[in-house]
């Protein structure tokens, strides 16, 4: 089964870890959220750590996702942007080290928005720039259980080589966990 | 170069601030009594104010974010800001000694206030039972002005006043009471902060220790004496802190619903 399968394939409340390199992150997550979105026909939220809103969403559109059912909670532009522009699908918290405002965020989104299915994490590898470990390990924690909670299908990214011990914690934490590089 | 965090810069303007505050009185004779009476009255009137407003901006916020904690710390400021306008009106006029009712007020505005802010932590929140707590705005400002009237007809009847005992010991235990469970909901406030549920109740927790030492500075002063009015300081300082920790979260609570809103909206067509 392909990366893309495994990920789509989840069931309800399902965790699922992708670790590896940045390498084909980019391809795989387009290809991830096209399925979700496209032909599971469900919206869901899309945490970003890692890049600025309008780079992801407009790589996004470029290799065909309609971004309309998605939802962005950006915790990165607003570290050298103090007041980005204004989107409709996109909610920007002030750094990644407030972890609350992202966790207050996806609480308000599945109250205000039950037809939201699914969360991608790209990454926690990320937040340990900005947080200590323990602070990290348990906002993980409180992800996975507010996941399964609502009923979400979690997708999270790691890219750390070699694997750290925030993803072995994650790993531990999650129904499966697939790692990027291997057969698409 | 390493950049120092926003929060240490912030942390650390309070401190020298704080200590600034505790220096100034420190430096006065600790025995001797200032008995300003107007500028008791109106200092504690600009606090009182300040604390109604926290609970206005509190009880603002809660209506976005429905933490049923933060309704019950709304109600409790409202309790607060009434018992301390009301001892701002009850300052004795002649002489620096006190009445009984001035006394009381003054223990009963922290006790009873901190004994609702702790309902909201020994209750069990849930969604469903969010609109138990559905209070209208009208109903805040009736509280306000029901409690501030009955207190000030209490204290104007002067058979009332005559039979309001002293009880020094008594109001002493409930100042120690309410130092304690000042600690303890600071406390609670850290763990919900580290339970990711609200965004600002790490400040919380910090304001609320400044208001636990503001209530030992209380306990350990005699009236009028430099610590006595040092309570009233930090006190203030307390309300105003929390006056901007609570507008922020306000408005970030807004900006999340706005834009989620929108969104929602959007998808649902």
């Amino acid at each position: 089964m392909s990366i893309v399968e495994e990920v789509t394939s989840a069931s309800v409340g399902d965790i699922i870890l992708v670790k590896g390199t940045a390498e084909g992150h980019a391809h795989i997550s387009k290809k991830v959220l096209s399925r979700m979105l496209a032909e599971k026909k469900t919206a869901g939220v899309y945490v970003t750590i890692n890049k600025p809103f309008d780079h992801v969403s407009s790589q996004l559109e470029k290799g065909g996702v309609v971004v309309d059912k998605l939802f962005f909670i950006d915790a990165v532009t607003r570290i050298v942007l103090a007041s980005p522009g204004d989107a409709q699908n996109c909610l920007y918290t002030t750094s990644p080290k407030h972890l609350q405002e992202i966790s207050v965020a996806l609480s308000k989104i599945a109250v205000k928005n039950p037809s939201v299915r699914f969360l991608v994490f790209d990454s926690l590898s990320t937040l340990l720039v900005y947080n200590d470990l323990a602070s990290v390990k348990k906002f993980v924690h409180f992800l996975v259980t507010a996941l399964r909670q609502l009923r979400m299908v979690g997708v999270l990214f790691a890219l750390d080589k070699p694997p750290s011990e925030l993803i072995e914690f994650t790993e531990a934490l999650s129904d499966k966990s697939v790692v990027l590089g291997g057969a698409e | 170069m390493t950049r120092v965090p926003r929060d240490w810069i912030r942390i650390a303007f309070l401190f020298v601030f704080m200590l600034a505050i505790g220096l100034f009185f420190f430096t006065l004779p600790l025995q001797e009594a200032y008995y300003f009476p107007a500028v008791h009255l109106l200092f504690i009137a600009i606090s009182a104010f300040v604390a109604f407003n926290v609970a206005y901006v509190i009880k603002r916020a809660y209506e976005l974010n429905l933490d049923h904690t933060m309704f019950f710390l709304s109600l409790g400021f409202v309790i607060f800001a009434s018992i301390w306008l009301f001892n701002a009106f009850v300052t004795p006029g002649s002489g620096p000694g006190l009445t009984s009712v001035f006394t009381w007020s003054k223990t009963l505005s922290v006790f009873l206030s901190i004994i609702v802010m702790s309902f909201g932590l020994f209750s069990y929140g849930d969604d469903d039972q969010n609109t138990l707590y559905d209070v209208h705005d009208q109903v805040y400002y009736a509280l306000f002005v029901v409690l501030l009237t009955f207190l000030l007809l209490l204290a104007t009847n002067p058979w009332i006043a005559s039979i309001i005992p002293a009880a020094t010991q008594l109001l002493a235990t409930l100042d120690w009471i309410a130092f304690a469970f000042l600690i303890v909901v600071s406390v609670a406030y850290y763990k919900y902060h580290l339970g990711f549920r609200g965004l600002h109740y790490d400040k919380m927790s910090s304001v609320l220790g400044i208001l636990a030492i503001a209530q030992l500075a209380h306990i350990f002063s005699q009236p009028w004496t430099p610590l006595w009015w040092l309570q009233g300081v930090l006190q203030c300082v307390g309300f105003l802190l929390l006056l901007v920790v609570f507008l922020k979260e306000y408005s970030t609570q807004k900006y999340f619903d706005e834009q989620i809103s929108s969104w929602s909206g959007a998808v649902s067509e």
